[in-house]
């Protein structure tokens, strides 16, 4: 069996749909910006990679979330590139799957200072939080019977749920699986990260010898994903398959990586080899590159020892920012447009080499050789998650 | 393949320790249930709360760094020491072990308690501790790193449904190779808001969960962690398999289905579909009462489950809680006829999962 991949969604600060996404990437266009939406009481305000739009005409006249918003968005482009309707659907046995980490925290900061300060504020924001978890949402509104999961491992949440809907359509749990990532911008996550001292005063230059951290961002990336041969029966076009998935814990530390990225080293072998793929069969690398400075050294070492300097690997992120429980579906979704498209971007604001990461990153849009790639995602907490997407034929 | 359980830890309101979960299922310990008094609009409302603590835990971390550690995590930790201890097995090769928890409301009081320090110390002084602790994967990241786990790690959120999505992961897991044992564990906490929240959904003036009043509020809100040691190996299981998992909406029971286990807890919106269900009452067991609601209820069922295929024994259902089940009483066990126990929990949308669990190979 087989997981082709028949449809792409996807919405961040580069663009609402791929379509416009793409060109922002290849033409290196990015401009995060303090956020307009997020107030913070700090003296700098770190930049971020927000979507301008307050997303309302996304599901007018409704209260869901921004998370949900942006969930809906990707999801429709990814169901109209599949070809997929309703009635058909209705047929199958679907599954959702989605990664996000604001979209399953109860953090709703109005309600809490409210309840507080002894006002007794109503339940609404609550209904809210326990009607958006974002995957029981998608198969609530839709009506679909099969699996649904949110996942909530931090930033690798994306990526751990396109490597469940492969386990899922292996393990005969569904027909079709909608699976990615979803999350918003909101002032928990800008304040924490801000408090870990790990974001940046200026846009993030991934793997850049004087990076000073992330950017983050906000958005939805959504893959549908089905058997190879319904989705052949059906004469859809297989964009892309998913050939290999893995996922490897360091224990080491609640929010660095392992020193000598022990995990991810064993997170890529495992994938690799559930793919049957050599290393020297890859075609690109979209590495976490998150622009913190242990992150890129970490990632940036065990690149070069697996693969040396042969692979050209690029930090979409440069462009997104780091969508945290978004970033792995996100990521995926722009490997395989990648793939399609033969090329992938330089990474912006990436200049000077650091010799601690060991490797460079791609300082123009690079063609690539060969029909595999790479996506990695290293979450708060020491998990790594690898996937391996292949071409379609 | 069916993944066997092998090792079963809890922290209940019951105590901890499978031994106490089995004190309260024979009628010999009661629930740790505190009133707790929850301001509203109304005035101060009484409410009973199912409450655990994870005492013992010095057994396994130094008393010095306890302390740095949050309830919930606590619980998880503990339950996920017991569930190895229970195993008796010697866990070597710990890349080959996975973690898979899942939870429906997260680590609730600590997502409070950082957003205390915006409030009272301003925004410049967010607290990254309580930053880092405050996601949902914090007590995977933080058992992995104290039993040095580094297999696969996933952390799982879906209210209701979260228990069953937890074992299907484990099981998958096994069933694909990826790991040779899967530390399993679900569980919820209470936290001052989720009382708030409890009163204004209905809970006002309940004293005790009365869980086969389907169409009545009450619920009570309960807290604690499950953890279960699952692996492959046939000859070692104590506690039976997971032999099947479905999810879905409607409803899954066969008129000749074995014993079942129903997670109702007293909540009007999810009851409602426990009471469409064409029930065989002789082997319908409802024991909510025992840990109080949450919506990762449906893991302790599972580890009730466990035990009582491991005695061969079905135990009642506690009928009433709190005020009213003040007298402990030795209950009267049956013995279990079926080789099989299905667990099953609705969210209020009519979406099952029901866990089916079996004493055979």
């Amino acid at each position: 069996m087989q997981a082709g991949i028949t449809g792409l969604g996807c919405i961040c600060a580069a663009g609402d749909s791929l379509d416009e996404i793409m060109p922002a990437l290849y033409s290196a266009n990015r401009n995060p910006a303090p956020s307009k939406r997020v107030e913070a009481g700090l003296e700098n305000l770190p930049p971020v990679f927000e979507i301008a739009s307050d997303l309302n005409h996304i599901n007018p006249g409704n209260d869901e979330t921004r998370t949900t918003l942006l969930l809906l968005s990707a999801v429709n482009e990814a169901l109209s590139q599949s070809g997929l309707e309703a009635d058909y659907l209705k047929k199958k046995r679907v599954g959702v799957v989605i990664g996000t980490t604001v979209g399953s925290t109860l953090n709703n900061e109005p309600f809490y200072r409210a309840y507080r300060a002894g006002k007794f504020p109503d339940m609404q924001p609550i209904k809210r939080y326990l009607t958006n978890n974002p995957a029981l949402y998608i198969a609530n509104r839709y009506q679909w019977d099969g699996p649904a999961v949110t996942i909530a491992n931090a930033c690798s949440s994306g990526t751990d749920a396109v490597g469940m809907a492969k386990s899922w359509l292996r393990g005969g749990l569904c027909d079709i699986v909608i699976a990615g990532g979803s999350d918003e911008l909101c002032r928990t996550t800008y304040l924490g990260f801000n408090s870990l001292l790990n974001t940046s005063p200026e846009p993030c230059r991934p793997f850049d010898k004087f990076r000073k951290g992330l950017n983050l961002g906000e958005g939805a990336g959504i893959l549908i994903i089905e058997k190879e041969r319904s989705a052949q029966e059906r004469g859809a076009k297989i964009l892309a398959f998913v050939a290999g998935y893995a996922s490897s814990g360091d224990a080491y530390h609640p929010t660095g990586p392992h020193p000598e990225g022990a995990g991810l080293s064993r997170a890529i072998n495992i994938a690799l080899q559930e793919a049957n793929a050599r290393p020297e069969q890859i075609s690109f690398i979209n590495a976490h590159g998150t622009s913190t400075v242990d992150n890129d050294k970490v990632e940036g070492k065990v690149i070069e020892q697996i693969f040396s300097d042969k692979v050209p690997f690029v930090s979409t992120k440069a462009y997104t920012g780091h969508t945290l429980g978004a970033a792995g579906g996100i990521e995926a979704v722009l490997s395989v447009r990648a793939l399609l498209d033969g090329q992938i971007p330089a990474t912006a604001g990436f200049k000077d080499f650091d010799e601690e990461c060991k490797v460079a990153p791609t300082t123009n849009n690079t063609p690539i050789k060969g029909n595999m790639a790479m996506s990695n995602s290293l979450a708060f907490g020491g998990n790594n998650s690898v996937l391996i997407l292949k071409a379609g034929q | 393949m069916k993944a066997s359980i092998l090792g079963i830890g809890t922290v209940t309101p019951l105590g901890c320790g499978i031994e106490t979960l089995l004190s309260g299922l024979e009628g010999t310990a009661q629930p740790n249930i505190v009133e707790h008094t929850v301001e509203t609009a109304k005035g101060g409302i009484a409410l009973p709360v199912y409450t655990s603590a994870a005492e013992g835990l010095d057994r396994f971390i130094p008393r010095n760094k306890l302390r740095r550690i949050d309830r919930f995590l606590q619980m998880a930790l503990l339950s996920s020491f017991h569930a190895i201890e229970d195993s008796g097995l010697n866990l070597e090769d710990r890349t080959r072990i996975g973690i898979v928890f899942g939870t429906g409301y997260g680590p609730l009081q600590t997502s409070f308690d950082f957003l205390d320090t915006l409030i009272d110390d301003g925004d410049k002084c967010a607290s990254p501790t309580l930053f880092a602790n405050s996601v949902h994967n914090s007590l995977v990241s933080n058992v992995s790193i104290a039993l040095k786990l580094q297999g696969p790690c996933l952390t799982l959120t879906s209210f209701e449904m979260t228990s069953s999505s937890v074992f299907s992961t484990a099981s998958a897991w096994l069933e694909e190779g990826k790991v040779d044992y899967v530390l399993t564990g679900v569980g919820d906490e209470y936290c001052e808001v989720r009382g708030y929240s409890t009163i204004l959904s209905g809970s006002e003036n309940v004293s005790a969960i009365k869980p086969s009043a389907f169409n009545d509020c009450t619920y009570l809100p309960g807290e604690g962690f499950v953890s279960f040691l699952m692996g492959k190996e046939k000859g070692r299981k104590a506690y039976g398999s997971i032999s099947s998992i479905e999810t879905g909406s409607g409803n899954p029971v066969k008129p000749d289905h074995s014993a079942l286990f129903l997670a109702a807890n007293g909540d009007r919106s999810t009851g409602c579909h426990y009471d469409n269900l064409q029930k065989g009452k002789d082997l319908t067991r409802l024991y909510s009462p025992l840990y109080g609601g949450m919506p990762a209820g449906q893991g302790f069922d599972v580890a009730i489950a466990a035990l009582s295929l491991k005695d061969g024994r079905l135990y009642p259902s506690p009928e009433v809680s709190g005020a009213e089940q003040k007298q402990a009483e030795p209950q009267i066990r049956e013995i279990l006829h079926s080789d099989s126990i299905a667990c099953l929990q609705y969210d209020d949308n009519g979406n099952f999962g029901l866990i089916t669990l079996s004493g055979k190979d």
